[in-house]
C-alpha cells in the first residue's frame, strides 16, 4: 500500500495544476456551504444582547409591552428592600453613514469595576463627566475610522445628532455596532427624558423581586428572546437554507467533476496497476485515500475560505436585519469548532459519495488497458433511467401537496431539483445532438458531435451548469416577481400624499390636534403599534376612507366591512397573522388589553408585506378607549383641494422634532429595504454561478484528457491550433447554450416553488404569480459567456499539446 | 527545385533528451520523393521511423536540416501555415488507425475534406468507399467495425483530398496476416489512383512489397535494403 500510496502521492505532485482544480473545486462548495451555515447561525444569535456581552451573565429584562417604560417603575424597583442590582437600559436604532447601530444609554455605575456590568478601565467612569459621549467595542472604532476624542454623526428619526467616542469597551461580536451611553445622556439626545427601554437583572437574582413587579411589566428571559429572533429571521433562514442547499447540490458536481478528472488523468495507470496484480480492494482503498486527503484538504481551504465570506455575507445581511427585524448584528462570528469539524467531516464523507460511481469505473478498467474512451454508443434507452426522476418528482410533489410545513417544502425543492439534475443530461445531451445535426457540416456541429460520445464525463458538468443558471434565473424572477408585489403593495397603501413622523418616535394627541388645524389639512390617518401580552403585534388604525381603499382585500375579495371597522365591531389580520394562527373571516379573535380579554369577529385578511410576524388591525378609536393609548407613530396627512404642499415651518410650531416625508419617498424608502434584503440572494447565486463555471472547465479538462487522441488525429490531418481552440470553445458555448434553454424550465420550477410554496411558508404572505419572462433573454448572454470562461482554459492546454506523441501506437 | 519532387529531406537532424542525457535518432537523413514514388522505411524499434514520419508532415520541427513538402520549406512556414498544407497535401494512416470514436466512418473520411474547405464531398466519399469496400459500413462508428474495416476508412481518410504524399505508420502492424493482405491490395491501387507518393515505415516485409524503393534506417542514416 506504500508503493501505491507513493504512486499517488508523485501523481498529484507532478500534476499541480490538476490538483489546485479538485482542490479549488472541493474549497469552492464547502466555502459557500460553510458562510450560509455561519450566517444562519449569526440569524439566530443576534439577538443576543449586549448587556449580556457586558455582564457575562444571563440576564433577565423587566419590560412593558409597548417596549417603552416609564422611568418612575425603576425608582420603585429599586427602592424596594430586596431589590438585587438593577440595570436602566435605553435602547433605540440609529444609523452611521449607511451602517445600521443600536444606540444603548446604561447607567455608568453598573458599568464601573464591581458594578453589574464588570467592565474596567478609566473610560466608563469617564462617560459620567461627558456630554453626548459613547464607548464602542475597538472593532467598531476601525470600522468607523475614527479615534478616541473624534465625534461621529448618528442619524435618528430624520435628524443628524452628534456623539463623541471617549473610550472602548471590550465584549466580542456582541458589542459590534453598538455606541454606549451614560443613560441621562442618551435620554437628552434622544429627547427622551424620563424614558427607558427596559431593566435588566441578573437570571440568578429574579426572584429576589418577583413578586415586587408592577402590573403593566413583565418578565424577558434571554432564551424568550432568543426563541423570539429564530422567529423573527426564520424567513430569512429559510431563503439562506434553500440557497446553501442548492450550493450543496452544484458543489457536489463539482467534486465529482474534479475527482473525475483526475481518475481519467491515470486510466492508463490505474490499466498498468491491475495487469500487474493490484487488487480491486486494494485500488478501491488507496482512490478513497486519496478522495479523503484531497476532500480533507480542499474541506480546509473551503472552512478558512467560508468564514471570510459569512463575513462579506454578514456585511450584506446586516442592513436588513436591522430594517426589518430591528436586530442589529455584531461585525464578525464566533464560529464553533464543533460546527466547523462537522462541516468538515460531512465534506469528507459526501466526497466519497460523489465519487462512489468513479470508483466503480475505476475498477471496470480492463488489467492493462492504458486508455479507455467512454462508449460511442447512443444515448439512454428504455424507461429504467427514468424512474429515480419519476420517484424523486413524486416524493417531492407529494411532500408539497401533503405538508403544509415549511421543511417540507425545502426537502421537496432538494427533491425536485435532484430529479432535474438526473433529467437534465439526458435532455441536454439529445438537444447536443439535434444541435450538432443541425450544424452538421461545420466546426459547430462536429465539435458538438464529439461530445455525444462522452455522456458520463459532461453530464454532472452539464447539471451543475443548468441549474446554476435555473437557480439564479429562477430567483431573480421570484425577485422580480415580489418586487413588483411590493411595489404594488406601497403604492396602493400609501395614499396620503405626506406623512409626519416624531424624532422621539411618539406623537401625542396634541400634535394630532395641531396638525389637523393645518388649512393644508382635510384628514388624517395614523398608526400605532404595540405588541401584546401574547407576542402579537396590533395595529391602531384611523382610517379615513381614502385610506380604506388602499387596502388589497384578500378575503372577503370585496373588501371587510368599513363601517363595522370604523365602529369597533371587529378586527382585520394581515395575511402573515391570518396564515399563523389559522383565522378565517368571522372567527372570533381574541385579544389582550389592560381590562381582561375582549373578542372581535375577523371583518377582513388584507395583503401585507410589512412584517412576516403579521399583524392585526384595530379601529383607532376603540384602541384609544381600551388601552387608553392616545400616542400615534405616524400620521398621513392628506390634503384639501388644490393644496400641493405642507407650508414650510409649519413644523416649527409643533412641540418637539418631526419630519414630513412626501410618499414617493415613503416607496423608495420601501424598495431600497427590499432591495438590500435581497443583496445577499444574489451575492449567493453568482457564488453558485461561479462554482458551475468551476465544475465545466473541470469536466472539459477531463475531456481534453480523455480525447486527447482524437484532438491529435485533428492536428494531425491539418486543424491548425486556433482551429482546435475553437472547436473547443465551440464545445463549452453549445453546452452552455443547452444549459441555458434547460435553465428554462428549471427556473420557472424554482421560481414557482419559491414563490407560491416557499414564500407562504416561511413569511407568511402570498405573492401574485407573475412571470419576469424578460429574465430568460438574459440567460443566455449569461450561459454564453460561462461557457466561454469555461472553455478558454481548456482550449488553450488542448490545442498546445504536441500532437505526436499521442499518435504514436499503443503499446 | 522540381514541382515533381513531393518530399525532399537534406540533412534532417533531431534528438531528444532522455533522462541526463541526449540522445540523436536522426543525424543528417536525406530523403527524397518524386511525384507518384513510394518507398518503404525499415528498421528496428526506436530507429527513429515515426520521428521520420512526424518531421515529414510537420508535426515536429528537426533540430538541423530542411523539410521541402510539395515545394514548401516547412521550416518557413507558422503553425497555421503548416496545418493547412498538411491538411492539402498530407495524407496520414497509422497503426491504430486514429479514427475519432464519436464519427462515422463517413464523417471520419469527409473530416480530411471538411478541413480542405472542400464542398460536394458526399459524392466523392461514396465514390472512394465503394472503390475500398465500405460502401454498406459508412453510417457505422468506428467501435462498429472490425480492424480491417476501420484501416479502410483511415486509408479513404489518408486519400479523400488527394493529397501530394501518402505518411503510413506501420499500417498493418495492427492487422492478422490474411487482413493486412487485403487492406494492402486496397491501399495500393488506391495510392496508384490518386497519384500520390508514399512514404511507409514498416516492421513487415510484405507491406513493403507495395513499394517502389526500400530503404532501412540504421543509426540514425538511412541505408539501402
Amino acid at each position: 500500500m506504500r508503493l501505491l500510496l507513493q504512486f499517488s502521492r508523485r501523481f498529484l505532485y507532478r500534476h499541480p495544476g490538476q490538483l489546485l482544480l479538485a482542490l479549488t473545486g472541493i474549497a469552492a462548495g464547502v466555502a459557500v456551504v460553510t458562510g450560509v451555515l455561519l450566517l444562519r447561525d449569526v440569524l439566530l444569535g443576534t439577538l443576543d444582547d449586549a448587556s449580556s456581552a457586558l455582564s457575562g451573565r444571563d440576564v433577565v429584562r423587566i419590560e412593558t409591552p409597548s417596549g417603552t417604560l416609564d422611568e418612575a417603575a425603576f425608582v420603585q424597583l429599586a427602592a424596594h428592600p430586596s431589590a438585587p442590582d438593577l440595570v436602566p437600559v435605553l435602547n433605540t436604532r440609529v444609523r452611521i453613514g449607511n451602517e445600521p447601530f443600536e444606540l444603548l444609554g446604561l447607567d455608568p455605575f453598573s458599568l464601573a469595576d464591581g458594578g453589574p456590568m464588570r467592565v474596567s478601565g478609566p473610560a466608563t467612569g469617564a462617560l459620567l463627566g461627558q456630554g453626548h459621549a459613547a464607548l464602542v467595542s475597538p472593532r467598531t472604532l476601525a470600522s468607523l475610522q475614527r479615534s478616541i476624542g473624534e465625534a461621529v454623526t448618528v442619524r435618528h428619526a430624520g435628524q443628524d445628532l452628534t456623539v463623541t467616542l471617549i473610550g472602548t469597551v471590550d465584549g466580542g461580536p456582541a458589542l459590534d455596532n453598538r455606541l454606549i451611553m451614560d443613560l441621562a445622556a442618551a435620554q437628552d439626545l434622544l429627547g427622551r427624558r424620563g424614558e427607558l427601554s427596559w431593566m435588566e437583572i441578573d437570571a440568578g437574582q429574579v426572584e429576589r423581586l418577583e413578586t415586587a413587579i408592577p402590573d403593566g411589566l413583565r418578565l424577558s428571559r434571554s432564551e424568550t428572546r432568543r426563541d423570539s429572533a429564530a422567529r423573527l429571521t426564520q424567513g430569512m433562514r429559510s431563503n439562506l437554507t434553500a440557497l446553501s442547499l442548492l450550493a450543496l447540490l452544484v458543489g457536489l458536481f463539482v467534486v465529482y467533476s474534479a475527482f473525475s478528472f483526475l481518475l481519467v488523468q491515470r486510466q492508463g495507470q490505474i490499466g498498468m496497476l491491475r495487469a500487474v496484480g493490484v487488487t480491486p480492494g486494494q485500488l478501491i482503498r488507496l482512490l478513497s485515500i486519496e478522495t479523503l486527503m484531497l476532500a480533507g484538504l480542499g474541506g480546509l481551504i473551503g472552512l478558512a475560505a467560508g468564514l471570510l465570506l459569512s463575513e462579506a455575507l454578514l456585511g450584506l445581511v446586516r442592513a436588513p436585519l436591522a430594517e426589518l427585524y430591528g436586530l442589529v448584528a455584531g461585525r464578525s462570528l464566533n464560529p464553533s469548532l464543533m460546527m466547523l469539524g462537522l462541516i468538515w467531516l460531512a465534506t469528507l464523507m459526501l466526497a466519497l459519495i460523489s465519487v462512489a460511481g468513479l470508483l466503480k469505473r475505476a475498477l471496470a478498467i480492463p488489467p492493462g488497458q492504458l486508455s479507455r474512451q467512454e462508449d460511442a454508443a447512443g444515448g439512454v434507452r428504455g424507461w429504467r433511467p427514468f424512474l429515480p426522476v419519476m420517484a424523486l418528482l413524486l416524493v417531492g410533489s407529494g411532500l408539497i401537496l401533503l405538508s403544509e410545513s415549511l421543511p417540507a417544502a425545502l426537502a421537496a425543492l432538494f427533491l425536485l431539483l435532484a430529479a432535474c439534475a438526473l433529467l437534465v443530461p439526458v435532455v441536454g445531451l439529445w438537444l447536443l445532438g439535434a444541435l450538432a445535426r443541425l450544424s452538421q457540416r461545420r466546426l459547430l456541429g462536429r465539435a458538438l458531435g464529439m461530445l455525444q460520445s462522452a455522456r458520463q464525463r459532461l453530464s454532472p458538468a452539464l447539471a451543475a451548469l443548468s441549474l446554476a443558471l435555473g437557480l439564479s434565473a429562477g430567483i431573480a424572477m421570484m425577485v422580480l416577481g415580489f418586487r413588483a408585489s411590493v411595489d404594488d403593495w406601497v403604492d396602493r397603501l400609501l395614499r396620503a400624499p405626506v406623512y409626519l413622523t416624531a424624532q422621539s418616535g411618539i406623537i401625542d394627541q396634541g400634535v394630532v390636534d395641531a396638525v389637523q388645524d393645518w388649512p393644508e389639512v382635510a384628514e388624517l390617518s395614523s398608526a400605532r403599534e404595540r405588541t401584546l401580552n401574547d407576542g402579537r403585534r396590533l395595529i391602531a388604525y384611523d382610517l379615513p376612507e381614502a385610506a380604506w381603499a388602499g387596502f388589497d382585500w384578500l378575503a372577503p375579495t370585496d373588501g371587510a366591512d368599513f363601517a363595522a371597522f370604523r365602529e369597533g365591531r371587529g378586527v382585520l389580520a394581515s395575511e402573515a397573522m391570518a396564515r399563523r394562527h389559522d383565522l378565517a373571516i368571522g372567527q372570533a379573535v381574541d385579544l389582550v388589553g389592560p381590562d381582561g380579554v375582549q373578542s372581535f369577529p375577523l371583518l377582513g385578511i388584507y395583503r401585507d408585506y410589512a412584517s412576516d410576524r403579521g399583524a392585526l388591525a384595530l379601529d383607532a378609536g376603540m384602541y384609544r378607549r381600551w388601552f387608553d393609548d392616545h400616542q400615534r407613530d405616524s400620521l398621513g396627512l392628506y390634503f384639501q383641494p388644490g393644496v400641493t404642499a405642507i407650508e414650510t415651518g409649519r413644523l416649527d410650531s409643533l412641540p418637539g422634532r418631526f419630519q414630513l416625508t412626501r410618499r414617493e419617498q415613503v416607496r423608495e424608502q420601501t424598495m431600497a429595504v427590499f432591495d438590500r434584503t435581497f443583496r445577499i440572494t444574489w451575492a449567493l447565486a453568482v457564488l453558485v454561478a461561479i462554482i458551475a463555471v468551476i465544475a465545466l472547465t473541470s469536466a472539459l479538462l477531463a475531456l481534453g484528457l480523455e480525447r486527447r487522441r482524437d484532438y491529435a488525429t485533428l492536428r494531425a490531418l491539418g486543424l491548425p491550433p486556433a482551429g482546435l481552440s475553437r472547436w473547443v470553445v465551440s464545445q463549452t458555448l453549445g453546452l452552455a447554450a443547452v444549459a441555458a434553454v434547460l435553465a428554462i424550465p428549471i427556473s420557472l420550477l424554482i421560481h414557482s416553488v419559491l414563490s407560491l410554496v416557499i414564500q407562504p411558508r416561511a413569511f407568511g404572505w402570498s405573492v401574485a404569480f407573475s412571470l419576469p419572462w424578460q429574465v430568460w433573454l438574459l440567460l443566455l448572454p449569461v450561459a454564453l459567456v460561462s461557457g466561454l470562461l469555461a472553455g478558454l482554459y481548456p482550449a488553450r492546454v488542448i490545442s498546445r499539446r504536441d500532437p505526436a506523441p499521442m499518435l504514436r501506437a499503443r503499446a | 527545385m522540381s514541382s515533381e519532387v513531393a518530399l525532399d529531406i537534406i540533412g534532417l537532424g533531431r534528438s531528444f533528451i532522455s533522462g541526463s542525457s541526449q540522445v540523436e535518432v536522426l543525424k543528417g537523413l536525406d530523403l527524397r520523393l518524386d511525384q507518384g514514388e513510394r518507398v518503404a522505411i525499415m528498421g528496428t524499434s526506436g530507429a527513429g521511423k515515426s520521428t521520420l514520419l512526424h518531421l515529414a508532415a510537420g508535426m515536429d520541427r528537426p533540430d538541423r536540416g530542411t523539410v521541402t513538402l510539395a515545394g514548401r520549406d516547412l521550416d518557413r512556414l507558422d503553425e497555421p501555415a503548416l496545418s493547412r498544407h498538411r491538411a492539402r497535401h498530407v495524407g496520414l494512416v497509422f497503426q491504430d488507425f486514429n479514427l475519432i470514436d464519436s464519427l462515422t466512418a463517413f464523417e471520419n473520411i469527409e473530416l480530411a475534406l471538411w478541413l480542405n474547405s472542400r464542398r460536394q464531398a458526399s459524392d466523392r466519399v461514396r465514390r472512394l468507399a465503394r472503390q475500398l469496400g465500405l460502401d454498406d459500413l459508412l453510417e457505422r462508428l468506428p467501435s462498429q467495425l472490425s480492424g480491417g474495416e476501420r484501416q479502410r476508412v483511415a486509408i479513404a481518410r489518408a486519400l479523400i483530398h488527394k493529397p501530394t504524399l501518402v505518411l503510413a505508420d506501420e499500417p498493418t502492424g495492427s492487422l492478422d496476416e490474411e487482413t493486412a493482405s487485403d487492406v494492402l491490395d486496397l491501399f495500393d491501387q488506391a495510392c496508384r489512383d490518386t497519384g500520390c507518393a508514399l512514404l511507409m515505415v514498416t516492421h513487415d516485409r510484405e507491406a513493403a512489397k507495395i513499394c517502389d524503393r526500400l530503404t532501412r534506417l540504421h543509426l540514425g542514416r538511412l541505408e539501402a535494403a
